[in-house]
């Protein structure tokens, strides 16, 4: 009896630490620093650390390396950090240096980009591949006059063909343009892997080499701008229509000079302070099971999904699953005005 | 005989572009080969003042981040509302501090240049972030943007700066005769010092020209891009080694002209352009400009050594030289 009534009030005091845990340190970390996309949803992050009282830390590689996040992980595991949320580089290559940060009781989130679910609770995502990829159908063919009808030449634009999510989006897209307007022909799908002068350069030669080109769709935040900018150069805008996935404070010119007329994405800020909210949560020593729904302040009414809505198989029983992101966000010059990201 | 690297390479590139035309004959259009042109100038001016430093046998790695941050010093004065020349005097001052301070490591702290230029690469593009505090730099003012929209007899303004730049390198490294010292350095640096030639003041200039040739490019790159990301220019200070490489101006330095580097850059654009008119599709991009530069290299390595065996042999035969000696 006495026994009992020890380990009860042992666990008890446990709980009761658990409960009180003060100094909750989170790092929330990008895929790399220093583009407008990440740096934002960091500001969120933070922002959402100051309401909750806790601290967040954003840091992360500065340039797209797999084994610099890696390197930020293994130190933030070392100075004690109690949860570490990444948007990662890659699926599979993160997967040793998350086991250890786990064994050591460091818990796991994804965001923006995940891996596998057997190495994170929670992916905060800003849509599903379906939901993001019929987005970019659906922007294109809301400019086109008659969608369904005449003959259409589309182009893809974007990053490289290593990205995950961008490479799935365009997947969905495609396979969705195959089934709903199969009377447009998509006449290429070029790179431009990142880089400004290329996100230019590659879509000159595309409008050059297509000059009947109806829409090119460019679900990455250089290739979207680049593209406007060479319509602009060529004298075009206006004539084809460009939409994808960027920030509105890069697009803004673009879109008021009309060369752009609608392109889409999710408000990474929201998504940035849902992440750490829901970390801070598992930290408290919340438990969430797929189903559950609850409010988040500052972002809305969120629910967890199964793992199987990105199409995977693995499903853990308590705290593993996907988190959307309430809505995403098409920019016009109507709303842009009211984002800063 | 004589076949020089920069005839090879235009050859090449006129072959490249004629073989397209046979699959897309939109690539033939005098707006498409301008466009080409247009693409090519930040690599073409980048390589340029890589020559400088690859001519007295050194290397910058480090002028691909002096671009961008003499692309960001640039947008942060224009937004906090200077005006283009002044801004455009800031970048280049920015890009000269940035090649002298590597000149500076080099010459006077005799730091070896790769690792001189690595060490200035890091805290280059760590200023960027520092200044900017890690976001892109946009809504810049339309005053920037508006030179790459001027156009004279058709092609665009920045494309006869470039021409200009190009001409008056090419002069100067003919004709004037101290730009034979970065040659002359290059080739032996023992004997140039012992023929009295200022061997640290030459490859202090050849650093300090790298940055602002790095400058240059910032400003043709952000008049044409109109904002500027945190990795612009990344990765540009390869690109530039290898565009030298391939114009013929060779890593043991002393051997090698403007015109060779300038080609050199511009052929390395126009594969990426020639791939989308070709079809080709984009996976095999960065492959298959790889395969071309080690191609043009290796070309040109058996047409030297069968020209020098040539030669060779008519010494032995007695007979006079099938080849000029170079």
């Amino acid at each position: 009896m006495k026994r009992i009534a020890l380990l009860l009030s042992v666990a008890l005091a446990l709980a009761g630490l658990a409960l009180a845990k003060k100094d909750v340190k989170i790092a929330f970390i990008p895929k790399l620093t220093g583009v407008g996309f990440f740096e934002s949803g960091g500001k969120g992050a933070v922002a959402m650390g100051k309401m909750l009282g806790i601290h967040v830390k954003y840091d992360g590689p500065s340039t797209a390396s797999v084994s610099g996040q890696i390197e930020y992980i293994n130190n933030f595991v070392n100075q004690g950090y109690d949860a570490i949320a990444i948007s990662a580089l890659s699926p599979d290559g993160l997967n040793q240096a998350l086991k250890r940060a786990m064994r050591k009781g460091v818990i796991i989130l994804t965001w923006d980009s995940d891996v596998n679910p057997r190495y994170r609770t929670f992916y905060i995502s800003q849509g599903t591949a379906q939901q993001l990829g019929e987005l970019l159908v659906k922007m294109a063919a809301d400019q086109m006059k008659d969608p369904k009808s005449g003959k259409k030449k589309v182009a893809f634009h974007y990053s490289s063909p290593t990205v995950t999510d961008q490479n799935q989006w365009v997947r969905v897209a495609k396979a969705k343009i195959k089934k709903d307007y199969p009377n447009w022909e998509i006449v290429a799908t070029v790179f431009s892997h990142e880089d400004a002068q290329q996100a230019v350069q590659v879509p000159t030669a595309l409008f050059q080499a297509h000059p009947d080109l109806d829409a090119v769709i460019c679900p990455d935040a250089n290739a979207l701008p680049g593209t406007a900018q060479a319509a602009e150069n060529l004298g075009i805008a206006g004539k084809v229509i460009i939409t994808g996935f960027s920030t509105p404070n890069v697009m803004r010119p673009y879109v008021k000079r009309g060369t752009v007329k609608a392109f889409g994405l999710w408000d990474v800020v929201k998504q940035g302070k849902l992440t750490i909210y829901v970390a801070n949560l598992l930290v408290q020593g919340k438990k969430l099971k797929v189903g559950d729904e609850f409010d988040v302040p500052d972002v809305g009414h969120v629910k967890v999904y199964p793992n199987s809505v990105q199409g995977y198989t693995y499903q853990g029983k308590v705290n593993n699953g996907i988190i959307l992101l309430p809505e995403r966000v098409v920019f016009t010059i109507e709303n842009i005005d009211n984002y800063d990201f | 005989m004589r076949v020089s690297r920069e005839l090879l390479v235009t050859g090449l590139l006129v072959a490249l572009i004629l073989l397209t035309a046979l699959a897309n004959p939109h690539v033939l259009q005098f707006k498409s080969l301008v466009e080409i042109l247009n693409a090519s100038l930040t690599l073409v001016l980048i390589t340029l003042g890589e020559m400088f430093v690859i001519l007295t046998r050194g290397i910058d790695v480090s002028v691909g981040a002096s671009a961008g941050l003499a692309a960001t010093v640039l947008g942060t004065v224009l937004n906090l509302g200077w005006g283009l020349p002044a801004a455009i005097g800031a970048a280049l001052a920015t890009g000269l501090a940035a090649g002298a301070v590597n000149a500076f490591g080099i010459t006077v702290l005799r730091v070896p240049p790769i690792i001189m230029t690595l060490g200035t690469l890091g805290i280059y593009r760590g200023l960027m972030r520092i200044i900017t505090g890690g976001s892109w730099i946009e809504n810049l003012p339309q005053s920037i943007k508006a030179p790459n929209l001027w156009h004279f007899l058709g092609v665009p303004f920045f494309v006869w700066v470039t021409l200009a730049v190009l001409l008056l390198t090419a002069w100067v490294a003919l004709r004037y005769r101290p730009a034979r010292y970065f040659y002359a350095v290059g080739d032996n640096e023992a004997g140039a010092y012992l023929l009295g030639l200022p061997v640290r003041a030459t490859q202090f200039l050849a650093y300090t020209l790298a940055g602002l040739f790095a400058a240059l490019a910032a400003v043709v790159f952000t008049s044409q891009i109109g904002f500027v990301s945190m990795n612009a220019a990344e990765g540009y200070e390869l690109k530039a080694i290898a565009a030298n490489v391939l114009g013929g101006v060779s890593l043991t330095g002393g051997v090698g002209t403007p015109l060779g580097a300038a080609v050199g850059a511009l052929f390395m654009t126009a594969v990426h352009s020639m791939l989308i008119f070709l079809g080709v599709p984009g996976v095999w991009d960065n492959a298959f400009a790889g395969v071309i530069l080690l191609l043009v290299v290796f070309a040109d390595f058996r047409l030297r050594r069968s020209l020098e065996l040539r030669r060779r042999q008519a010494r032995i035969q007695g007979e006079p030289a099938g080849g000029e000696a170079r």
